[in-house]
């Protein structure tokens, strides 16, 4: 809103006061993965190097962590660029092209998002394993892709939509194809929305973790959230170690949403002139 | 024919993927919710007919699991949309770079990835010296084992606020800053203006994000899989969900019901269909799906 | 320029040589999957490498063109996930070859089809005729042998000494504890009455009287069966549900949480929470169900710091599971680990011979005495001086296995959903009892009686 309130201080107070225990929650984390002991937000005991101790060696019998990290950006990466053609490509055909069964689709397209994704597991491993996929980063990337396509198509259109279509008809009429306009016109347009579509994707992707925990068996193939877990099951956890752990996983996360936060937030601003 | 190639080359991908990830299995999980198969009839599941749901209806525990789903869902949705809400309306309030950070701050739940969030939960709400929660409370226990609701539905909340809150944020700032000079020079104060002139104007976003977040909360249990368990004790956290999951794959002594879990799963689809479809009703779905912008064909 | 010549023939002859050298070193890979959870057990895993290698200095010996690798991991987080990957594996061609698992599952699997009977093989290696008869039993379901064991337990009830001195117990009292407790002198009455008088006497806080296992296990079986009931009918080969002995149990269970000595959320899924309260301070619980194995965790994990093992025989003292009655027969449980070969293994043979090369006794004692459980031959007792398994040995005198039957998981199961109904207050003893049998009666059909 470009008019602030007379006493917008107060309010940034109360915003501040509302947001201080998300605040105490990373404190919490970065202490705990530096220091020996940690009580409440208070270090109560020297810094402890050992906790990182995950990052030169393997512990316990894991691989080291390259082999997790390196699976985790292929995985997030690779879901990320096909929910955002796919979803993109879909939406423009709902939002610019007539055909029938077009409402049928969008309401479809809505409604599996309200299907328990992980109840599907074993029919998706019979169909995994039929395609040869199962253990495999492909087979759970496919997977992923899929089921966040309900979303993305539904986001796109909305970007689409909010389009004026002026150019792409004067397109249309010059003779160009009609993928031509699509990729050439249309997508350039929303690229607000492609970004934050993509961001969305990446984020989700790293840090999933039911769906390689259930389809993912080797420990080549582990995503970072398979390793953390496997520090979190055990009878003894040493917090400082799994702390550090999971800083270290949400690092690329927290650095990558820092970049992309102004995509996100511009998600309605729909089209963009020129 | 080839009048519908434009719209089959764009929807092909899409289409395939959906169809192998979501109908097929969809189709195959309701074909297994009529057969008895578990860990030793993995391969030769034998037709059952309606036994499983009939098990189902009959378990006099699943009132309790549904009386848990709708707490979850009604509760943790009125937060995250009230909160969202709240959220966007107070940071537009204020300064764009504080309100950047403030907004920053309320997504870092949602970014962290789950496992981690949960580690921080659990380190918080661990008994003195180590708790937080304890150290300011001033009385010491595990806060997730004493109040296992506020926890799952905080927990739960402060990652799905900052859905709302974008969304609504991006809302507020397409509209056009015309309305709110006109609004001031009316002489509205703040909370008129908010009442007025935004608010109206956030119809569409805010049923977006109940729909979506709604049909979320159906399905989503990894938080509550993370932080409870479902428990502590019997079915306390338990929602519809989870119990699915857990009959389904849960396998501490090597018992997979998994006919009894699909079973689950299919009703809870029945069950968001329906839900979907209200919504659809009520918001008025034909002016949602509008008109394609070029009439092709 | 004429030496380009010599350099060439000595590149030509090596390429020839190379097939021959590479046929020389044929390496088979066997995977091989194994869980704790607890951290110790790792030599479940490495005790396989070793055998590799023993194993492939014999290949060598006997000329023979191949070599062995073993992959595959010792998963230290839960029971649940493992077994689910199990499932998942076995319906592929590619499942592991050894898979380690409880024997209690063994009718299970062995019912699915997922692993192979082993009797046609096991008589070509000697090392499996020292193992201890009584574990082929949780081995074998109609007649066939289905896994080579590879440790075995005891499930003691432990008690903490210290506590008792407090309460006024004297030295001589505490020794004889394990007696009374063997001939049926001291009951599960007895203990409850003793963690009333020490929660009155403020000797330990709210719900610290009694633990169990915070989450599901095979244990329940035993301490149903402690309160008499019986679970498999041998003649007809059928599951039984006894509802005079779960409404016992059912009722002790309520009686304590009633009177505070036992937590409500005693099923709270974290075994930190187990374990923490237990080793700290003094310790703060005065009786727990447990397993021989948490005393290497006790020791490594817990209380290493101060003084390992020699604080655990100063505070904690140990013996098999009272009975309900006066006079009963006290009882333990145990549950071998065993390892499995899988029904689509393409080197069963291989794998076998793997696993005789892992039963050996410097193998045997090596895991018993860094993960205190019990060893399967009988050679390795001579070797193991160890002061914990000697003295723990004699709960096997008391020990029992549970039913060989491939829906023991289903009737565990609706067991378990019992206690934790009846520990949560969710409904009364009476009324858990007819859901159980009614949950059982429904699930395993005419597989079970109910009595």
């Amino acid at each position: 809103m470009p008019l602030l309130p007379p006493r917008w201080r107060l309010v940034l107070l109360a915003l501040a006061a509302v947001s201080l225990p998300i605040a105490a929650g990373l404190v919490w984390l970065i202490l705990t993965g530096s220091f020996d002991r940690v009580h409440g937000l208070l270090p109560a005991g020297p810094p402890d190097a050992q906790n990182w101790r995950f990052l030169w060696e393997g512990v316990g019998g894991r691989p080291p962590v390259s082999t997790p990290l390196l699976n985790s950006f292929v995985f997030a990466g690779v879901v990320a660029a096909a929910v955002v053609l796919i979803s993109s490509m879909a939406a423009y055909a709902i939002s610019r092209l007539s055909f029938p069964g077009r409402s049928l689709y969008l309401g479809l397209v809505l409604v599996l998002h309200a299907f328990p994704a992980v109840s599907l597991i074993i029919a998706i491993f019979y169909i995994l394993r039929l395609l040869g996929l199962f253990d495999t980063l492909t087979g759970v990337i496919l997977v992923k892709a899929s089921l966040e396509l309900p979303l993305g198509i539904w986001l796109m259109k909305g970007f689409f939509d909010f389009l004026s279509w002026e150019m792409e008809m004067a397109a249309l009429v010059d003779g160009m194809s009609r993928w031509t306009v699509f990729w050439k016109i249309a997508l350039p347009l929303v690229r607000p929305g492609l970004l934050a579509l993509g961001t969305f994707a990446l984020l989700s992707a790293w840090g999933e973790f039911i769906l390689p925990f259930t389809l993912i068996v080797s420990s080549r193939n582990w995503t970072m959230a398979m390793y953390l877990q496997t520090f979190l099951g055990e009878s003894f956890t040493d917090f400082g170690m799994v702390a550090a752990v999971g800083l270290f996983y949400a690092t690329p996360v927290i650095a990558l949403f820092l970049l992309g936060q102004r995509y996100l937030l511009n998600i309605y601003s729909g089209g963009v002139k020129g | 024919m080839k009048r519908y190639a434009a719209p089959f080359v764009f929807l092909f991908p899409a289409t395939f993927l959906i169809a192998c990830f979501f109908l097929i299995p969809v189709i195959t999980t309701v074909y297994l919710s009529f057969t008895d198969i578990s860990t030793v009839t993995f391969r030769n599941p034998r037709w059952v007919g309606l036994a499983n749901y009939q098990a189902l209806l009959s378990d006099p525990f699943m009132g309790r699991i549904l009386l848990n789903t709708t707490r979850y869902v009604g509760l943790t949705l009125l937060f995250n949309v009230g909160m969202g809400l709240a959220l966007a309306l107070l940071s537009s309030s204020v300064r764009q770079r504080w309100a950047d950070q403030i907004r920053a701050v309320w997504l870092l739940p949602r970014i962290l990835p789950p496992v981690v969030y949960v580690l921080i939960w659990q380190g918080l709400t661990r008994e003195a010296p180590f708790g937080l929660v304890s150290d300011v409370v001033g009385v010491s226990k595990n806060w997730i084992t004493a109040s296992p609701w506020t926890v799952i539905i905080l927990a739960n909340g402060l990652v799905g606020a900052s859905f709302g809150m974008l969304i609504f944020t991006s809302a507020i700032r397409a509209i056009p800053n015309d309305l709110f000079y006109a609004s001031a020079v009316d002489g509205a104060t703040a909370l008129q203006t908010v009442r007025r002139v935004v608010l109206p104007l956030l119809r569409w976003p805010i049923l977006f994000v109940t729909a979506y977040q709604t049909l979320s909360l159906l399905t989503s249990f990894e938080y509550i899989l993370l932080l409870t368990d479902g428990g502590p004790g019997f079915y306390t956290t338990t929602v519809w969900s989870l119990h699915a999951y857990k009959l389904a794959l849960s396998n501490y002594v090597g018992n997979v019901q998994f006919g009894l879990g699909a079973a689950m799963a299919a009703l809870l689809v029945v069950i968001g269909i329906l839900v979907s479809f209200v919504y659809l009703r009520i918001f008025n779905f034909k002016a949602l799906v509008g008109e394609p912008k070029i009439e092709v064909n | 320029m004429r030496y380009t010549w010599v350099i060439a023939l000595c590149v030509v002859g090596a390429l020839a040589l190379l097939p021959t050298a590479q046929a020389q070193q044929r390496t088979i890979t066997i995977k091989a999957w194994t869980i704790g959870p607890d951290n110790p057990s790792v030599t479940r895993f490495n005790n396989l490498l070793t055998a590799a290698e023993r194993l492939n200095a014999d290949l060598r010996r006997e000329g023979a063109n191949y070599q062995v690798k073993v992959e595959g991991f010792f998963d230290t987080t839960a029971w649940d996930p493992y077994l689910r990957r199990a499932l998942l594996a076995f319906q592929g061609a590619d499942a592991p070859d050894i898979v380690q698992v409880q024997s209690f599952l063994i009718p299970t699997w062995a019912a699915a089809g997922f692993i192979t009977p082993l009797d046609d093989m096991i008589p070509r290696h000697p090392q499996f005729s020292d193992v201890v008869p009584a574990l082929w039993s949780a081995m074998r379901l109609k007649g066939k042998t289905w896994g080579i064991p590879q440790d075995t337990e005891a499930r003691p009830l432990y008690f903490n000494k210290v506590l008792l001195k407090r309460m006024g117990w004297t030295d001589q009292q505490i020794t004889d504890l394990p007696k009374r407790i063997s001939s049926g002198d001291f009951t599960w009455d007895d203990v409850m009455t003793t963690a009333r008088e020490a929660r009155q006497k403020n000797i330990i806080e709210a719900g610290k009287g009694y633990y169990h296992r915070p989450v599901n296990g095979i244990d329940f079986l035993q301490w149903y069966r402690s309160f008499g009931g019986r679970d498999f009918d041998a003649q007809s080969g059928k599951l039984v549900f006894n509802k005079a002995a779960a409404l016992r149990y059912y009722r002790w269970l309520r009686a304590g949480v009633d009177a505070g000595v036992i937590e409500r959320d005693r099923l709270n899924g974290d075994w930190n929470r187990w374990f923490q309260p237990v080793t700290d301070g003094d310790g703060k619980v005065l009786f727990f169900s447990g397993g021989t194995w948490q005393w290497a965790e006790f020791e490594s994990q817990w209380v290493a710091t101060r003084g390992g093992e020699q604080w655990l025989f100063e505070h904690f003292g140990f013996a098999p599971h009272p009975s309900h009655a006066k006079g009963g027969k006290a009882i333990t449980l145990s549950n071998p680990q065993v390892y499995t070969i899988s029904a689509v293994s393409k080197n069963k043979d291989l794998a076998l011979r793997l696993l005789a090369y892992t039963t050996v006794p410097d193998l045997d004692a090596k895991h018993a005495v860094g993960s205190a459980h019990l060893p399967v031959l009988r050679r390795t007792a001579a070797l193991v001086k160890n002061r914990f398994l000697n003295e723990v040995s004699y709960l096997l005198n008391y020990t029992t296995f549970a039913p060989p039957h491939p829906d023991l998981p289903k009737w565990q199961d609706a067991l378990y959903r019992g206690v934790s109904a009846v520990e949560s207050g969710s409904a009364t003893p009476e009324q858990a009892v007819e859901v159980v049998a009614t949950e059982i009666q429904r699930n395993i059909g005419d597989q079970v009686i109910i009595e």
